[in-house]
């Protein structure tokens, strides 16, 4: 369908239809280009950005790699690593007897037998999992190679993109232990830099950096990988997609209203979804200025449904330790600038005059997209956001004040 | 006679006969359920309501629709809130595949199949027919308080990747689950609110049960059993137990005997307690005690007078306060009736007007249960006046007192405060003066009543 008649659905939470993914053509190409000149690929954007959505449309429809798409959301040792990465291959077409022994071996280990009372469940020692993800990764490389050298069909590499890996890896820390969760990144280093054929993209909500040293490691371990940026859509993309959910709900609109949308969200695919959803919620069959405008501003007011845009403060809690209170003042006093970014020195007194403080807050916050660093300073990165937190925290009362 | 009905085994021509309310919230539903029927999406979606208020109904119905107009027959799955004792996402998928309505192409009992973890051949099942599973869960907040993290991200995992399920659950609060972004499945879920009936809607639901019911019971010695309700009456219950499908229809059930509504209201009540019970369970003994005082109150309480009545330090109190209004069970009560009064004083009151019907019943028994109803019934007329002044309101008070409201031999109820007229006193002082603290004392139903009244004056 061309997508000026794309009619879609707003659908924000769950997982949409291959068929609505909109836009995103950039990322695909350099993504393509990367993963052909060898190298692999880190996706590290916020929360609610879209990287899920993006993996399984690359999986779903990327002619030059065979895209493996493997989640690891729920894994918590390294035999359910081993099991759901077998899982994902499994459906693999023209595998050779041994890829397809190795992969039903490990998947044997899944399988509870019943003898009378007894139950004989299968299970690995952690090392032996280990040798099992490297002896399947090795021979499909082995695989890979012989069929891109005779040229046969399908003569592609093959791609194995690895969503929620650092949930994973937090998992299996708290679970079996820092060590092994260590052992394993060492392992998928290994893996990525010994293998030609086989491309990996890692992919995660929570940053590397958050999960590294809860797996006594350091970012000597994903070193070798280059982000990928997603961020929101480009102005001709999120245009479509707009048009798109304004179909979706059946309301007439214009290009005003078009870019309306797409500058209250800042391009934000969530958000863009979660608006005009809450626009059919309330029966609204015309997308105008006044309609866009009060619904935007009842989304930021309602806690309830604009929650998901400020989980960054939840983040925070999590991760940020004795560096909150410095984080969130930063955050406050560069939410209140328009465009402008904000010198260090204007706010290490945010972290008691302590330029250390000041530095490793600011780190984490330029490490998890919510602030961008130039000569001049910080500033949000994204507007829309950048907005949803100065009104969520009533910033505009204080200056105001 | 129709009273509670078990909406899965109901044909979609009964349940849809059987429908009234918010289309939308259903359509929102079904519509999320074809799509994830006939495209690779995957929606899941949690219908949202206390007790009574045709959730599990709605639940049926969109599903039933959606696989009906998907041309998808065979593909719902009525799970229940059978999933007490699950634990484990594996146990949930074999208590799912042990429901699934099995067509002839299944082969559930292929060789490869049973050795296979459950979810993988829920996988396989769902792959060969070519469809997701559409599984109603009831009470899917209490499964996932079952779970602990990691299988809430495995049941997570499940629904997203490749998933051979669509849920369709419901709930009676918004669990933490799914509004802390610290959980899995937080915004994960389509949540579709019911709201109350409107007094039409109402009338409107027991004229369709009444018709469904005498197609049951065609004899003419059964007719009289399903004589539509009055508005009046229907506008009186809706006023005391709250408006939700539940309530309204096992009144109707109940009044066919010429019982008068707060004869009707007493024996829902006893039929509706274990319900109401079931739904705090999961509350804390001191959430359940703070609840149980303002349910017994009948009317807004503010945090000093909450503290005396259980007996606990104001603190502690404040505390669970805003536990118990973050879950649902209480909000603070802001009244369009007070114009002056301690504005930062806040009151609070139980949010199910059932499970204070249930409490006040519970202590005051029906008596006195009664004569609030005849102060109600006047704030009701108050609320219905075509004359919409704050003097036209005060007029039909002082006629209620002059007139209506003596007692069998003529007195007016001397200093009993539950007596009607004490009611409609404080409802007179109330709409006259606006004082905060008289405001508050009135019953829930006779406030907003009043306040319907006042915001038709407003405009």
């Amino acid at each position: 369908m061309p997508f000026d008649e794309l009619v879609i659905p707003p659908r924000p939470g769950n997982t949409n239809a291959i068929e609505s993914f909109v836009g995103r053509a950039k990322t695909t190409s350099v993504a393509v280009r990367k993963l052909a000149q060898g190298q692999d690929l880190l996706l590290a954007d916020p929360r609610r950005m879209g990287k899920t959505f993006w993996c399984k449309h690359f999986a779903a429809t990327c002619a030059e790699f065979n895209v493996v798409y493997v989640d690891f959301e729920g894994v918590a040792s390294i035999q359910d690593f081993l099991l759901r990465l077998a899982g994902a291959l499994r459906p693999m077409q023209n595998m050779s007897q041994r890829l397809s022994s190795a992969i039903g071996d490990t998947l044997s280990l899944n399988i509870d037998l019943a003898f009378g009372p007894a139950t004989l469940s299968g299970s690995l020692e952690a090392p032996s999992a280990l040798r099992m993800v490297t002896k399947i990764v090795n021979t499909l490389e082995e695989d890979t190679e012989k069929t891109v050298a005779k040229g046969k069909s399908p003569d592609k590499r093959v791609v194995i993109c690895l969503d929620e890996l650092p949930l994973a890896l937090l998992n299996i820390a708290n679970r079996e232990g820092a060590t092994v969760a260590g052992e394993l990144l060492q392992t998928l280093r290994g893996l990525r830099l010994s293998t030609r054929y086989v491309r990996w993209v890692l992919c995660g909500s929570i940053g590397f950096h958050h999960v590294l040293p809860l797996c006594e490691a350091t970012e000597g371990e994903i070193n070798d990988l280059e982000a990928l940026p997603l961020g929101p859509l480009p102005e001709s993309e999120a245009r479509v997609l707009a048009a798109g959910l304004f179909r979706g709900i059946d309301a007439s609109f214009d290009n005003d209203s078009v870019s309306l949308l797409c500058r209250l969200t800042g391009g934000i695919p969530f958000l863009m979804h979660k608006i005009t959803s809450l626009m059919q919620d309330s029966g609204a069959k015309v997308a105008d200025v006044d309609c866009l405008g009060s619904t935007y501003t009842s989304f930021v007011q309602d806690r309830d449904s604009s929650a998901a845009m400020s989980h960054v403060l939840t983040r925070m809690e999590d991760y940020y330790g004795t560096l909150l209170p410095a984080a969130r003042s930063i955050l406050d006093e560069t939410a209140m600038k328009n465009s402008e970014s904000t010198s260090a020195s204007e706010l290490v007194q945010f972290a008691n005059g302590d330029f250390e403080q000041l530095n490793l807050a600011l780190n984490l916050l330029v490490q998890d997209h919510y602030l961008l660093e130039s000569e001049e300073g910080v500033r949000w990165r994204y507007a829309a956001l950048q907005d949803i937190w100065r009104r969520r925290r009533r910033l505009h009362v204080r200056s105001a004040e | 006679m129709l009273t509670f009905h078990h909406p899965e085994g109901l044909s979609l021509n009964v349940l849809e006969q059987l429908s009234v309310g918010d289309e939308r919230v259903v359509s929102g539903v079904r519509d999320r359920i074809r799509e994830s029927l006939t495209s690779s999406a995957r929606h899941h979606c949690i219908v949202l309501g206390p007790s009574g208020a045709g959730k599990t109904h709605a639940a049926c119905l969109a599903a039933k629709q959606a696989s009906e107009s998907a041309e998808r027959r065979n593909s719902v799955v009525w799970v229940g809130n059978s999933h007490t004792l699950v634990t484990t996402v594996e146990q949930l998928c074999a208590l799912i595949l042990s429901n699934v309505p099995l067509s002839n192409g299944d082969r559930l009992d292929d060789d490869e199949l049973p050795h296979e973890p459950h979810q993988q051949q829920l996988r396989q099942l769902a792959s060969r027919r070519d469809q997701p599973l559409v599984v109603v869960l009831e009470d899917i907040d209490r499964l996932l308080d079952t779970f602990n993290q990691i299988e809430q991200q495995r049941f997570r995992h499940l629904l997203q990747t490749d998933s051979p399920l669509t849920i369709v659950g419901t709930a009676t609060t918004k669990s933490t689950y799914l509004t802390d972004p610290r959980f899995p499945f937080y915004e994960f879920f389509h949540l579709a609110s019911l709201v109350p009936l409107s007094v039409e809607q109402a009338r409107d639901l027991i004229s369709r049960r009444h018709a469904i019911a005498a197609q049951f019971h065609s004899d003419a010695g059964h007719a009289h059993m399903y004589r539509p309700w009055s508005e009046h009456d229907v506008r009186l219950a809706s006023s005391l137990a709250g408006s939700w499908p539940g309530t309204i229809a096992a009144m109707a059930a109940v009044a066919h005997t010429g019982a008068g509504v707060a004869e009707a209201l007493f024996a829902v009540a006893d039929m509706l307690t274990p319900q109401v019970v079931r739904e705090t369970d999961r509350l804390s003994p001191q959430q359940r005690r703070v609840l149980w005082t303002l349910a017994c109150a009948g009317q807004p309480q503010h945090v000093v007078g909450a503290a005396m009545q259980t007996g606990a330090p104001q603190r502690s109190v404040a505390k669970t306060l805003s536990e118990l209004v973050a879950l649902g069970f209480v909000h603070p009560v802001v009244s369009g009736l007070c114009t002056h009064g301690d504005k930062r004083r806040t009151y609070y009151e139980a949010s199910s007007q059932l499970l204070t019907l249930v409490a006040r019943m519970g202590v005051n028994g029906v008596e006195t249960f009664r004569r609030m109803a005849s102060a109600v019934e006047i704030a009701c007329d108050i609320s219905d006046t075509q004359n919409s002044t704050i003097d036209a309101g005060l007029s039909v008070l002082e006629t209620a007192l002059a007139e209506r409201l003596l007692d069998e031999s003529g007195r007016d109820g001397g200093g009993d405060s539950q007596n009607p007229r004490a009611y409609l006193r404080d409802a007179h002082i109330a709409l006259r003066t606006g004082a905060q603290d008289i405001v508050m004392r009135l019953p829930t139903p006779i406030r907003i009543e009043l306040e319907a009244f006042v915001s038709r004056t407003s405009v």
